[in-house]
């Protein structure tokens, strides 16, 4: 049995290739280009400010101080405040959490969804039109308007932009999971595995999908980014997280009203957020380098 | 092109509109509690909300209830706004003008812009000039368009007085020129993000035909570079820069949401807004299906334009 095994070990592939290369030497590949070593040590720090923002955080985000509302910067209130006194720095390192929640949520979401609906899409050819066609149905929406009609429907929470933001981008993930199935069930090791009578699912899960992940993991870098993104354009439009919640979308539409008094309430946060998709973009530029060698950006 | 691959492919967009349609009923399903009270609101009778509960059919099975809202579609009937006093259809009419101006002055700002920066960027290629402006592409693709918007009207409004801050006129109004000037701002923050991916696809698709046999021989004829460049090789990276436009549009349409709020202009995406806040549903899945079809109508002349750009491509 181990001789059978072993003939249907998935032959060289890009995975496999990235496995045989040495740590440094990948490690090497990706951090070629510089913006992507400043994305990722942007998105690490961003990362320990998520995690840590109650040791770091100055002040309390949701205290009012009415008595200084739209104050300056100070030793104190290191952004200065909010035209409801509350401390800018501190929704901002708050608001960290939230986009990376949101960000990281519609991921794990989308990718479930997404890998399940391409995996079975391009195994089946049964149900391939079927699920295909309603992943183009999905897709024939503009993401932020049909983000926005499911936020009015669902109603303004956390885990509802997760959902909302899932089901847009799932369809995305699917479409690209197919046709990397496509191209893999074609291959001798799939069919000897048929051959020797395995069930569909080992099939699927065990030596179809491990073959899949370089383009999953490079589309789940990109979602995270989007998503990033378009959180922060929900709350801005005030249809994502509840307004109690600091986010550094709903920051925004609050600080619009005086953009002209205090510049730097409106500058802050569009930072934050262009900060966090920045890093998240150019990392998955790094790991598009690293783990599909056939895309060529020169 | 043939007639019959025309056919299949205009076949082919009724059972992505009918998910479309479902999606869209969809919305108003998901609603927690009772649609009808939630349309109208704590203060509302319960003989009102029973009267719209009737008038929508939600008192219908489900099944029953999708046949009539597709079939209402396909007589062109979107049903009523619940708090404008029209119907859906004539609430879209009034507030299109803009979005489809917006839009549409983004398309050519992003065209350009885009097209133009990514053939210097791979005429240049590797050099410091294409680093600058592939860091510049990564950078513009990862600011909040919104952000931008508000950064842009607190520069060139505020500061600069070159461009009013918010607001729009109709081309009725005050003529085309004065609607202009009020889209001109929003149209270059919209246009610009949506540049930045057109030039990365434009410089990655010139950077394959740069390397190909008969790029090399124009160059070895002793042509110039830049009539290479034009004639030889834009041409041919055309493909996909005319798909990347169709996914464009979808993204522009997702933008307007967003700028008209930032601009506080009164087009679709500000509609939709709008009536989220006056849970009129009719009116947001109104805008939703007409977005989406014009999204598939769009991406499906651009599909029947690729047998026009490149005649190798027969189906």
């Amino acid at each position: 049995m181990s001789g059978v095994r072993e003939a249907m070990a998935p032959p060289t592939d890009a995975v496999e290739l990235a496995d045989r290369r040495t740590l440094r030497q990948t490690l090497a590949r990706m951090f070629r280009r510089r913006v992507v070593l400043i994305g990722t040590m942007l998105f690490v720090g961003l990362l320990v400010i998520a995690v840590f923002a109650d040791l770091i955080a100055p002040a309390d985000p949701l205290y009012m101080n009415v008595r200084s509302r739209l104050a300056d910067p100070s030793g104190e209130a290191w952004l200065g405040t909010d035209h409801l006194g509350r401390d800018v720095a501190s929704r901002l390192i708050y608001g960290a959490r939230i986009s990376l929640i949101a960000g990281f949520g519609s991921v794990v979401f989308s990718t479930v969804v997404g890998v399940l609906v391409g995996l079975f899409a391009g195994y089946f050819k049964t149900l391939d039109t079927v699920l295909m066609r309603v992943m183009d149905g999905l897709m024939s929406f503009p993401v932020i308007l049909l983000a926005v009609a499911l936020m009015a429907a669902l109603g303004p929470t956390l885990l509802n932009v997760i959902l909302a933001l899932s089901a847009v981008y799932a369809p995305r993930t699917a479409r690209i999971v197919r046709s990397a199935v496509l191209g893999i069930k074609q291959l001798p090791y799939v069919e000897a595995a048929e051959a020797l009578g395995s069930r569909s699912g080992r099939i699927l899960f065990l030596h179809v999908l491990p073959n899949c992940m370089s383009p999953i993991i490079v589309q789940a870098t990109f979602i995270f980014a989007y998503a990033v993104q378009a959180e922060a354009a929900l709350s801005f439009l005030g249809v994502g997280v509840p307004p109690s919640v600091p986010s550094w979308g709903s920051m925004l539409s609050e600080a619009r009203l005086y953009m002209i008094q205090a510049p730097l309430l409106t500058i802050a946060p569009g930072l934050a957020i262009a900060a966090t998709v920045l890093a998240l973009n150019s990392i998955g530029d790094g790991l598009r380098d690293v783990l599909d060698p056939n895309y060529v950006d020169a | 092109m043939r007639f019959s691959f025309l056919m299949r492919r205009i076949l082919e967009i009724i059972p992505v509109m009918l998910v479309v349609t479902v999606v869209v009923f969809t919305i108003l399903q998901l609603t927690p509690g009772d649609p009808a009270r939630v349309m109208l609101g704590d203060i509302a009778t319960e003989q009102d909300v029973e009267s719209l509960r009737q008038a929508l059919g939600l008192d219908q099975p489900l099944a029953v209830q999708y046949f009539s809202f597709l079939g209402n579609i396909l007589r062109g009937n979107l049903g009523d706004s619940i708090a404008l006093e029209r119907s859906v259809l004539q609430a879209i009419i009034e507030r299109v003008e803009p979005t489809l101006l917006l839009t549409t002055m983004s398309l050519l700002i992003a065209v350009v812009v885009g097209v133009v920066a990514g053939v210097l960027s791979a005429s240049m290629h590797n050099r410091l000039g294409d680093q600058l402006l592939s860091t510049l592409a990564l950078v513009g693709v990862s600011i909040p368009n919104f952000w931008l918007g508000l950064v842009f009207i607190l520069v060139f409004a505020v500061e600069l007085r070159l461009f009013p801050a918010a607001g729009y006129k109709n081309v009725s109004e005050e003529g085309l020129l004065v609607t202009l000037r009020y889209l001109v701002l929003p149209s270059i923050v919209l246009g610009l993000s949506q540049a930045a991916i057109i030039s990365r696809i434009t410089r990655s698709t010139m950077l394959d035909v740069l390397g190909q046999d008969h790029v090399r021989t124009a160059i070895a004829k002793g042509l110039g570079r830049s009539i290479v460049i034009l004639r030889h090789v834009l041409v041919n990276a055309f493909v996909p820069i005319l798909t990347v436009i169709g996914l464009v549009l979808a993204a522009l349409l997702s933008g307007a949401v967003v700028i008209e709020t930032v601009f506080a202009i009164p087009g679709l995406g500000r509609l939709v807004i709008s009536s989220i806040a006056r849970r009129d549903y009719p009116v947001i899945q109104g805008i939703v299906l007409i977005t989406a079809l014009v999204y598939v109508l769009v991406n499906l002349v651009v599909d029947l334009l690729y047998t026009v750009v490149d005649p190798r491509v027969r189906y």
